[in-house]
């Protein structure tokens, strides 16, 4: 996971303020609602209570009413019967309660029950008490005769049971309303207690999760600052006991904090050094805009994230040598940028001390070995006169040993520039023949002197390649002396060159010795290894491993495989420069007039390096003939081409049945003198021999300038500056070149012009060039032929879209000519049949 | 024809094996001198080789510095001079021929071979 998904998904994590608010409104919401609800039930209860109560009550008022009434009528009843007044006394207080209680009783039941009820009764206890106290006024006068009548006329008794029975019915009325009321309220007080249990439940379990909650929150915070500072405290003393001063860079490339090794390092203390620029000590980032900008930090991704061999500011103004090694820290506040800073001071002076020890041992050893192979050689070629056949064979044995010694040093300080990276090439365009002619010449002795026979097959044309002669020479000299010693006495090792069927140069050795043994095959390759037989015994052990590493300098690969028949064959292939020329029929073809193989191989190097095909004439008859078959753009003629001489022919191709009309250049062995007569024959450059191949470069181009009436345009999209440039002057003058570093640009460009062909580097700093296709059509409305030119492999898609496609590397250029030109040419063709 | 050539080198046996392995071409003469000064006296003597051979790390004089000395003459001012050395990394042959050298032989040299190698310098640069 990289620090930015690590990143992304903590953020995830991150507190939301509308989840709190969330939670904070809807808790209280919830307890508010059941706390009214309950209150609201509370109250419904209380009512239905009050209810049952007031039944209750009117119950006893009835009861007592009635005790009243009976008591009334008892008091009446005794002083009528004995005559005795004391029997009157609780008659008067009845009285007054049963009219408290009407007054009571219309007042109460006015709101719940009938109001005929307390009328009714009103009425009857009036007419009760009429009855009584008429019997009672009756009785005091003395005329107990009318009391008795008016008791017997039963009026009283029936007022009474009247009274009885409706008073009757209206304690049984509020008993079963009492009861109701009772078991309404009863089942209400017991909703409310379980729903006040639920209320109470609820809001202890919402107490109880926020206290979780909490306790919880308080426990992962404790754990995270317990974590965040053993982090911290970690990081505090790695950064603090690293020997690598190291500087922790805010967005804008300021300092933010440095460890005790920059201190050390730098002579600053921290607080001196931070919030300053970084620039202020060590340039990390030259050039113009943003600070990430110049790291080139893109998607977290810093372009380059090692400079070697910088220069940082000391305190006291001295500068030291460093390797600046680079991270980003993705974090919220932005992408900080972590530099680490190591002394290479003492590795630097190491550095020297090896180089100049290297120096001195290569060159102390070599004097003496001077001495020893110079004296072995002489003695043995005879100068001291001739040696008994015992002492030759030890002065052999000696010049050897001596010689095998010469190889050891040459090869160790090879490693050694390998590994420094000091091993220099210096490349240009070879005919891999002449390194084989070479190679075998320079190891025929060898040969000999293992009784072994060399056999150096070449091709029959040159095979040319982009290389360093001398290193490559190394190469093929190497695998030709391991060969020679796997060889058995009497047997062939064969050097080859051929063309694969993938284009490249191959160049092979094989033997017919008893092969490499399998427990050898995977180091074979490495430093100081050497297969146990004792023919590989003289062997330095370091040929092949530098012979790998000139290889792929070279971009090709080295192999070794069994040799059918018994023995092994050695191999490596290099890209081959002018494979596009060779094939494109439409290519401009040049006849090459040269008796020198070498010098035949020269020009044909530099012919393909512009792009070009061609064809060899060793003699001044192959030259007529090859003029009789072929269509040539040009000419090269050697002036001392035999038999007749390059003049000669020069002339026949001026002036004989069928005239040739295009350009001729003239190479010969010396300077052109004054009064060759040269004019009428249209020669555009005499070119000395001895000097440079720019000025044959140049004759070239112009010559084929010449035979273009106009010049196609071409745009070149590449954000690339140098590049642009490169194949700017690689094209031109063939074709006029238009350049831009990016589709905007590019597209700007297209509004204006219309290209023959378009170069597109697929990979921008600002996009893919792949955008520009669609825009790619010509005013009449035909695609513009386009040549995908990118450092990578294309998708076969992409590949699709294309006319061409070529990756860019070293010697691509050729290719790039040729098929910039076999694509305009085509174009061109339609035109004019168009 | 015959080509004279002045060998300079302050190592005794290693002038001698060069002027044997020159000595190996009839057509070649050879004169030596073990150090700059004594070259650059013989020169002042009025005898000029057709070529001269310079061993590069000598005590006193190296063979740059007779090399500069020799041009100051106006009799060698084109005198071919060849360098021999030890020191035979391509910068170090690339900056003597950017000093003048027509040149460079390194050590060790094949004694057989020697004299046709310094005809292939001379005309490589002719």
């Amino acid at each position: 996971m990289t620090q930015r998904e690590r990143w992304s998904a903590l953020y995830v994590r991150e507190p939301r303020a509308w989840r709190s608010i969330l939670i904070a409104l809807l808790v209280p919401l919830v307890l508010g609602t059941a706390l009214l609800v309950l209150q609201s039930e509370f109250r419904r209860s209380e009512r239905l209570r009050t209810l049952a109560a007031a039944s209750y009550d009117r119950r006893i008022d009835q009861i007592l009413l009635l005790s009243n009434l009976k008591g009334a009528e008892a008091a009446e009843r005794g002083y009528l019967l004995t005559g005795n007044p004391d029997f009157l006394k609780p008659y008067a207080p009845a009285r007054a309660a049963v009219m408290r209680q009407l007054a009571a009783m219309r007042d109460h039941y006015d709101a719940d029950v009938s109001r005929d009820y307390p009328r009714r009764i009103t009425a009857l206890v009036a007419a009760k008490f009429s009855e009584l106290d008429r019997t009672i006024a009756a009785a005091e006068r003395g005329d107990r005769s009318a009391a008795v009548a008016s008791v017997a006329t039963g009026s009283g008794k029936q007022v009474m049971a009247e009274l009885r029975r409706n008073i009757g019915a209206m304690i049984d009325r509020e008993a079963a309303l009492s009861h109701d009321r009772g078991t309404a309220y009863l089942a209400q007080r017991t909703a409310l207690q379980q729903a006040t249990v639920l209320v109470c439940v609820g809001g202890i379990a919402i107490l109880l999760t926020f206290l979780f909650a909490g306790w919880r929150l308080h426990r992962q915070r404790f754990a995270a600052l317990v974590e965040a500072f053993e982090a911290a405290e970690r990081n505090e003393v790695i950064l603090d006991s690293t020997i690598d001063a190291i500087l922790i860079l805010n967005p804008s490339g300021t300092i933010e904090r440095i460890n005790a090794a920059a201190t050390a390092m730098l002579g600053f203390a921290s607080e001196d050094l931070e919030r300053r620029d970084i620039a202020s000590i060590i340039d990390i980032a030259p050039g113009e805009g943003s600070f990430h900008k110049r790291l080139d930090l893109r998607e977290g991704q810093l372009g380059r994230s090692f400079l070697a061999d910088r220069t940082v500011l000391h305190r006291d103004g001295h500068s030291i040598a460093v390797d600046v090694a680079m991270g980003v820290m993705s974090l919220p506040s932005g992408d900080h940028i972590v530099v680490s800073l190591r002394d290479i001071s003492e590795r630097k002076r190491v550095e020297r001390v090896k180089d100049d020890l290297m120096s001195t041992v290569s060159h102390e050893l070599r004097t003496p070995l001077t001495s020893i192979v110079g004296s072995l050689g002489l003695l043995r070629a005879g100068s001291a006169g001739a040696l008994p056949e015992s002492a030759s064979r030890l002065v052999e044995i000696a010049e050897n040993n001596s010689r095998r010694l010469i190889r050891l040093i040459n090869d160790m300080l090879d490693i050694d520039r390998i590994e420094t990276g000091q091993l220099h090439m210096v490349r240009e365009p070879i005919d891999l023949r002449l390194v084989l002619d070479q190679a075998c010449t320079g190891s025929e002795g060898l040969a000999r002197g293992n009784d072994v026979s060399l056999d150096c097959h070449q091709a029959d044309r040159p095979v040319l390649v982009s290389g360093d002669p001398d290193r490559l020479l190394q190469v093929i000299t190497n695998l030709l002396s391991n060969a020679i010693r796997a060889a058995p006495a009497e047997s062939t090792v064969d050097l080859s060159v051929a063309i694969d069927p993938g284009g490249r140069a191959v160049v092979s050795v094989e033997d017919r010795g008893s092969g490499i043994p399998v427990s050898f095959r995977n180091r074979i390759f490495g430093r100081f290894e050497r297969a146990s037989t004792s023919h590989h015994s003289s062997g330095t052990g370091l040929g092949l491993a530098i012979s790998r590493e000139i290889v792929s300098r070279h971009d090709g690969t080295i192999w070794f495989e069994d040799r059918p028949g018994g023995g092994t064959r050695f191999a490596f292939a290099l890209p081959r420069i002018g494979a596009v020329a060779e094939h494109d029929v439409d290519a401009p073809r040049i006849l090459i007039c040269e008796q020198d193989d070498a010098t035949g191989s020269k020009l044909a190097a530099l012919v393909v390096k512009e792009g070009c095909a061609y064809d060899l004439a060793g003699s001044d008859a192959e030259a007529r003939a090859a003029l009789g078959r072929g269509d040539y753009a040009a000419l090269i003629v050697d002036l001392n081409l035999p038999a007749d001489g390059g003049l000669a022919f020069t002339r026949f191709a001026r002036d004989g049945e069928m005239p040739f009309r295009g350009p001729i250049i003239v190479v010969s062995p010396n300077a052109f003198a004054e009064g060759e007569e040269i004019s009428p024959l249209d020669m555009i450059d005499w070119i000395d021999k001895a000097g440079g191949t720019d000025r044959l470069s140049s004759a070239l181009r112009v010559a084929l300038q010449r035979t273009d009436s106009r010049r196609p345009l071409v745009l070149h999209l590449d954000d690339d500056r140098d590049l642009l440039d490169v194949v700017a002057a690689a094209l031109e003058p063939e074709v006029r070149i238009i350049t831009a570093t990016d589709v905007v640009s590019a597209r700007a460009l297209l509004q204006t012009t219309s290209p023959d062909a378009v170069i597109l580097d697929i990979q921008l700093a600002s996009g893919s060039g792949l955008d520009l296709l669609p825009f790619l059509v010509d005013p009449e409305g035909l695609a513009i032929p386009t040549i995908i030119y990118s450092a990578q492999d294309t998708a076969s898609e992409i590949v699709a879209q294309a006319d061409a496609v070529l990756v860019k590397a070293r010697g691509s250029i050729p290719d790039l000519k040729a098929t910039v030109r076999r694509l305009v040419r085509a174009r061109v063709a339609r035109e004019v049949d168009a | 024809m015959t080509l004279s050539i002045l060998y300079v080198d302050d190592d005794d046996d290693i002038r001698h094996i060069v002027a044997l392995s020159l000595g190996l071409d009839p057509n070649l003469s050879v004169r030596v001198a073990a150090s700059g000064r004594e070259a650059l006296e013989i020169v002042d003597t009025g005898w000029l080789p057709d070529v001269a051979i310079l061993d590069v790390m000598m005590p006193g004089m190296d063979g740059l510095e007779v090399l500069e000395h020799l041009r100051e003459r106006d009799a060698a001012e084109t005198l071919p001079v060849l360098f021999m050395t030890a020191r035979g990394r391509a910068a170090d042959v690339a900056d003597y021929r950017s000093r003048g050298a027509a040149g460079v032989i390194i050590k060790p040299f094949d004694p057989i071979g020697l004299a046709q190698e310094v005809r292939d310098l001379l005309r490589a640069s002719s």
